[in-house]
């Protein structure tokens, strides 16, 4: 008896999930344990394994096919087995974005729709009602780039939505690059669907004529989704920078001693967890720092769950550290370690990629000094760590050296005046500068 | 209908012969010389005076449309001129008899009427009276322009300023009796009894029956007098309002204090012409005018043919008839023979008659004739008349210069003051009661066994979350029921009738033993003349009184189409608000009896300026509208469902209260609240709006906000912009069919209101552009939950999974449209 593997729901919000890759293929022996697909959610990745003993009978989606949660995705039964009714009973339910999918759907259950009408918009900007063009406006997004779900493939609100949690679809990409009207489709009555442009597209080049001259790397789902709140932030956003470097010989110092311990996890501890932890028990008393702006309100709050930039293979990642000022210095550090290594692997669980009320981002170990760190709204700022640098100051013997760290604060001025923040600035170098005392409070 | 009158087969079957008594044409033959005793010689003169000013203005009408001026003076009228020429006895001697409680109604051709009627009532006028009068007449505006450098008697001050005043009228002056919004054909001075002029053929027929009926129930004094031509006897409501005048009950069935026909006259003045069309020889039948009176009632409407051009022929009918109605024997009829010396309109260039004829009757002017009599009798000399003449033009002459002059008579400003107009539309008044007294009833409201079953029964329609047996739940027509006692025991003027209200209860039972309370002068059976019945409303409430006729099916509006649509609708506001009119239309909109018995046609009152259309959908919603209606002095269509008389209250919880309570008019009510789509019904498909919007939850998620609309005009529609604002889609149903109807207003305003909010055009829903088919096929014309299912899906938000079972494409649309259906 064969065996349907659904696609799992790993977020509670997540509707549909898209399969990276596939390592089996259809005639396959699998048995329980082997990885069947990737997949990437809207944060994160996995490796579905199976559950199941037996051959892959059938693949319902393609590689970058997005399946719905909760779904069959493929399926696995005994070798020769008939799976036709499985695959029907998959079809009936599609995913959203699988165009033949849905031209099959659409044929079963409006049988009212006129063909013709369908196929004239296809090719035409269906338009997109004034709704969602006005939320896509407010949300800095190009609403060319949803791909419109309302009558006769307007854009409507709900695809804005869609838009805004799942980046553009390949197919509207491309059928806005221009090159769906000369793809020959395989899609009934034939239409243009997805692996047909995907085919197209491999065939032949998108610009230019000498396909040598670069190579194509389509965007994942991460990095769609960085794209769009990146553009967002910048668009919708007061956005000015303040910067400063302190006297870091306390932490340096501090850095030597903890190096030296027997403990494992202690002597892990790093020059960035120090200022996070700083941060943490600085920024709670500048409650307009940590807080979000929404709409008309700022919402100030008790704890601080701080954020913190995560360079991963996939790009991007802000994992939080949930009360970071509650923590201790070893606590904060190990679990930054814990979430850090989580987004390597692309397991993290995606409900610790949300919630931050500040965040602390760090190039310092890429040699930049100072830079513009963008704010990730509805956050109301973002704290850059920069290089140490040896540095000179004048005391009264005369000129000396210090290590100097560099520091960006990017606020929302919106939110917070330049005063306010380089208060904070201030109280954190004081902080920084006199980190035992901080410790031992 | 009643069990009192036996319908006996042996009387009825009997054979034997009608007999009909001899009609009398033109037996008064006498001449000023045979009863100048009878009259004074000032009494004479005026008569004479009071032709040459008809005689004078209609001339300088005539002479204005004609050559652009006169008397030499330029000036440019385009309105009407439907002129007097010729008339002028016939209007001078109907006037010369009534006083001020006797009123004239007239028609497109009255301005010798108007004139007549107000010359001889200011003459029975003490100048105390007249004075309060102009002073009183749009705050003293006609007077303060007459007044200036005038010298001279009150009464002939009173001639200048009514005068004037009815210049400035056909002028469109803001000066003139009503602002100048009735103009020609709709002018009125209703302190000296003159009721409107209509432009509508016969129109002023079943208004006139409904001000004698005024008169008789509540018992005022003085006659009234339906002015028509003789063209009008080709129009039903003419018939329909002399027979409903003369309805048996009035002499059988009502009680001893309002016992006896109508007093009312319907005047003919015959000259010969519906506009081209000669009534005699070639379109009508009745050969003499005067016959048609036998047709009507065994008094054959003691009709007879008076002598249009000797004046005092009119005077001696119309003291003879007088007697006659106050006896209660009206109703009455006067063929009155005239000729009209000019033209139907300045436009007419007389294709229809021959130079002959026109010259035999000018040869006969009956003013040149009544003159020359005067004369002959010494009554007056030949200066003397002259004098008279030379007054009148004078008169004439300089109201003319006094209406033209932009600085005296202006027009209503309308950039400076642009509710000039718009605040005529509905006069928008709470009255408890239109006027003093206790109501005429038969027994204490709480005797009444309908009211006593229903103390018995349960407010709500849901009890402990299940339905009530609908025989045991106030229903929607109780609710109806509840709200017309409720004014019949506060205001003494309500009056209701319609078909078969009293006795069967009308016929959905909404009248059900009101006759324990109500007697029958206040509710009653009318014949099945919807014409009548709607017009009667009409001039019921032109005199002050409150009413509810009832038609039974929506469908036979179209039987009272004028009535409804330029009557009802538009009095307030052609007379600047000084009538008012509380009538509540109520109309009943049937299902299951096909086409001709099942049309809502709220979207065609809407339509019309002027009056306000309400279509509750709930027994609480009917009854709080309904008091509002009925306690405001505008005219209500109130439409209910024939679907909805059984329901009980489904949507308050407290159901129906018992006491009083209103609901203003135009605002619509959010059934049910939900967030993704807003679905606004009209009437009884509210219902149907709330089984799709369940369906939409239960099977796709999709919550929808159901709105009532409640009331069609006034419509206030920042609740449904707010709802909007929140689901961004609005789907639009009701049981009218699609093509025209009111929601495609409401969408069209929807979509201007609320356009960056919308995520996809509002799409309305109404009944297919068909005739109704029998019941069984009826979920093929009516909107349907499915219906709404699938206008969502298809023009909407497209439902995952969902199958269509009605065509809603845009290909559809374009088809039925090109074909019409």
């Amino acid at each position: 008896m064969a065996h349907v593997v659904n696609m799992p729901q790993i977020g509670l919000n997540e509707e549909s999930n898209m399969i990276s890759s596939w390592h089996k293929e259809v005639g396959d022996k699998v048995s329980v344990g082997d990885t069947l697909f990737s997949i990437e959610t809207d944060k994160s990745s996995m490796d579905v394994e199976s559950e199941f003993e037996g051959v892959l009978l059938k693949k319902l989606y393609d590689e970058w096919d997005a399946c719905e949660v909760l779904t069959p995705v493929c399926i696995i039964g005994e070798e020769g087995e008939d799976v036709s009714g499985y695959a029907a009973s998959a079809e009936d339910k599609p995913a959203e974005s699988k165009p033949e999918e849905d031209e099959k759907r659409e044929i079963q259950a409006e049988p009212i729709h006129s063909e013709a009408e369908k196929e004239k918009t296809e090719t035409e900007f269906a338009g997109i009602s004034p709704r969602a063009k006005n939320l896509a406006k407010k949300q800095g997004l190009d609403f060319e780039l949803a791909e419109g779900s309302g009558p006769y493939g307007r854009i409507i609100e709900r695809d804005i939505y869609k838009l805004m949690k799942e980046g553009p679809s390949a197919t509207k990409a491309l059928t806005l690059s221009g090159k769906a009207a000369s793809v020959e489709g395989t899609g009934i009555g034939g239409k243009v669907v997805t692996t047909d442009i995907a085919g197209e597209a491999e065939k032949k080049p998108i610009i230019g004529s000498d396909e040598n001259e670069y190579s194509v790397e389509k965007l994942s789902n991460i990095r769609k989704i960085i794209s769009a709140n990146m553009m967002a932030s910048l668009q919708n956003t007061a956005q000015l920078t303040l910067n400063a470097s302190f006297d870091a010989s306390q932490i340096l110092n501090y850095r030597k001693i903890v190096k030296e311990s027997s403990d494992e996890d202690i002597a892990k501890i790093t020059l960035n967890d120090m200022v996070m932890y700083a941060v943490a028990k600085t920024v709670n008393e500048f409650s307009y720092l940590n807080a979000h702006l929404v709409d008309d309100e700022l919402r100030l709050f008790k704890d601080v769950n701080l954020g913190f930039a995560c360079d991963s293979p996939r790009g991007l990642m802000v994992p939080t550290v949930m009360g970071a000022n509650n923590l201790s210095l070893l606590e904060l550090s190990k679990s930054v370690k814990t979430l850090a290594g989580q987004c390597q692997q692309g397991n993290i669980d995606p409900a610790k990629l949300q919630s931050a009320t500040f965040t602390v981002t760090n190039l310092g170990n890429l040699g930049i000094e100072n830079f513009t760190p963008v704010i990730n709204p509805p956050q109301t700022g973002i704290l850059g760590i920069g290089k140490i640098d040896y540095k000179i100051r004048k005391t009264k013997d005369g000129f000396e050296n210090y290590p100097g760290m560099y520091l960006s604060l990017t606020i929302d001025h919106r939110a917070v005046d330049g005063a306010p923040g380089a208060r904070f600035i201030q109280e954190l170098i004081k902080n920084l500068e006199n980190f035992s005392v901080l410790l031992a409070r | 209908m009643t069990k009192s009158i036996f319908i006996d087969p042996k009387e009825i079957r009997k054979p034997g012969q009608l007999e009909f008594k001899p009609i009398m044409l033109n037996q008064y033959q006498k001449k000023v010389a045979d009863v100048k005793d009878d009259f004074t010689k000032e009494e004479l003169v005026n008569m004479y005076r009071d032709m040459t000013m008809i005689r004078e203005f209609e001339t300088m009408i005539q002479d204005l449309r004609s050559t652009g001026a006169y008397e030499g003076i330029k000036y440019d009228y385009s309105g009407p001129a439907h002129l007097y020429i010729g008339q002028e006895a016939t209007a001078v001697g109907q006037a010369f008899t009534l006083d001020k409680n006797d009123l004239v109604f007239g028609t497109h051709r009255s301005h010798g009427e108007l004139i007549a009627k107000g010359m001889s009532a200011l003459e029975k006028l003490s100048d105390d009276e007249l004075v309060k009068i102009m002073e009183e007449s749009s705050g003293g505006d006609q007077l303060k322009v007459v007044e200036k450098d005038f010298e001279g008697s009150v009464k002939e001050l009173a001639a200048k300023f009514y005068m004037y005043g009815i210049t400035a009228e056909i002028f469109g002056r803001k000066n003139g009796f009503a602002q100048g919004l009735g103009n020609s054909m709709h002018a009125f001075f209703i302190p000296f009894g003159v009721y409107p002029n209509n432009a509508i053929v016969g129109g002023s027929a079943p208004v006139a029956l409904g001000a004698a009926l005024y008169k008789k129930i509540n018992k005022q004094e003085g006659i009234v007098i339906a002015n028509a031509g003789d063209g009008s006897l080709g129009c039903g409501p003419v018939w329909e309002s002399m027979s409903m005048a003369g309805m048996d009950q009035l002499k059988v069935l009502w009680d001893e204090a309002h016992k006896g026909g109508l007093p009312i006259i319907f005047n003919f003045n015959n000259n010969g012409y519906g506009m081209g069309g000669q009534t005699v020889g070639e379109t009508m039948a009745y050969q003499t005018l005067a016959r048609v009176g036998a047709g009507i009632n065994p008094e054959q409407m003691h009709s007879e043919r008076i002598d249009g051009y000797n004046p005092l022929a009119i005077i001696d009918a119309l003291k003879r008839k007088r007697e006659i109605i106050q006896k209660g024997e009206g109703p009455v009829l006067l063929d009155v023979v005239t000729y009209r010396l000019c033209g139907h309109s300045t436009s007419d260039t007389g294709p229809y008659r021959s130079k002959e004829e026109l010259e035999a009757w000018t040869s006969m002017d009956s003013m040149k004739d009544f003159k020359a009599q005067l004369i002959e009798a010494n009554v007056a000399t030949e200066e003397e008349l002259s004098t008279v003449e030379q007054n009148t033009k004078k008169l004439i002459v300089e109201v003319f210069k006094l209406t033209i002059d932009d600085e005296v008579s202006p027009r209503m400003d309308i950039f400076a003051q642009p509710d000039s107009i718009e605040k005529y539309m509905f006069s928008n008044e709470k009255k408890e009661k239109m006027a003093e007294g206790e109501p005429d009833v038969l027994a204490p409201k709480e005797e009444n066994s309908r009211i006593q079953r229903m103390a018995k029964k349960e407010r709500a329609g849901m009890k402990d979350g299940k339905p009530v047996p609908s025989v045991k739940v106030v229903q929607f027509r109780d609710a109806v029921f509840e709200s017309l006692m409720d004014k019949f025991y506060t205001d003494p003027t309500l009056i209701s009738f319609g078909e078969d209200l009293r006795d069967w209860g009308g016929a959905y039972g909404v009248y059900k033993n009101m006759e324990e309370s109500i007697p029958y002068h206040r509710l009653f059976n009318s014949p099945i003349s919807e014409s009548a019945i709607v017009g009667a409303a009409v001039g019921y409430a032109m005199l002050g009184g409150r009413s509810v006729p009832e038609l039974m099916y929506c469908d036979f509006m179209g039987r009272a189409g004028d009535e409804i649509f330029n009557q009802l609708a538009k009095w307030q506001s052609m007379t600047a608000g000084q009538l008012k009119m509380p009538v509540v239309l109520r109309v009943s909109v049937g299902a299951k009896y096909g086409a001709q018995h099942s049309q809502d046609w709220s979207s065609l009152c809407a339509h019309v300026p002027g009056l306000k259309v309400v279509f509750p959908a709930t027994p609480y919603d009917a009854k709080g509208l309904l008091n509002s209606a009925l306690n405001g002095t505008d005219p209500v269509v109130f439409f209910e469902s024939q679907r909805l008389y059984g329901v009980g209250e489904m949507f308050n919880p407290e159901g129906v209260p018992e006491e009083y309570y209103e609901i203003p008019l135009g605002e619509p009510d959010v059934k049910k609240v939900g967030k993704d789509i807003t679905i606004l019904s009209i009437g009884a498909t509210l219902y149907n709006a709330m089984k799709a919007a369940q369906e939409l939850e239960d099977k796709y998620g999709i919550s929808a906000e159901v709105i009532d609309a409640r009331s069609v005009v006034p419509f206030n529609y920042e609740p449904v912009i707010e709802s909007v604002k929140k689901t961004g889609r609005i789907l639009l149903v009701s049981d009218a069919c699609q093509r025209n109807s009111i929601l495609n207003d409401f969408a069209q305003n929807i979509s201007e209101l609320a356009f960056d909010y919308l995520d996809a055009p509002p799409v309305v829903v109404g009944a297919r552009n068909w005739i109704t088919p029998i019941y069984e096929l009826e979920d093929h014309f009516f909107p349907q939950p499915d219906w709404i299912l699938d206008a969502v899906n298809e023009k909407m938000l497209p439902l995952k999974g969902h199958k269509s079972k009605y065509n809603f494409t845009k290909g559809e649309q374009i088809r039925r449209n090109k074909l019409g259906v």
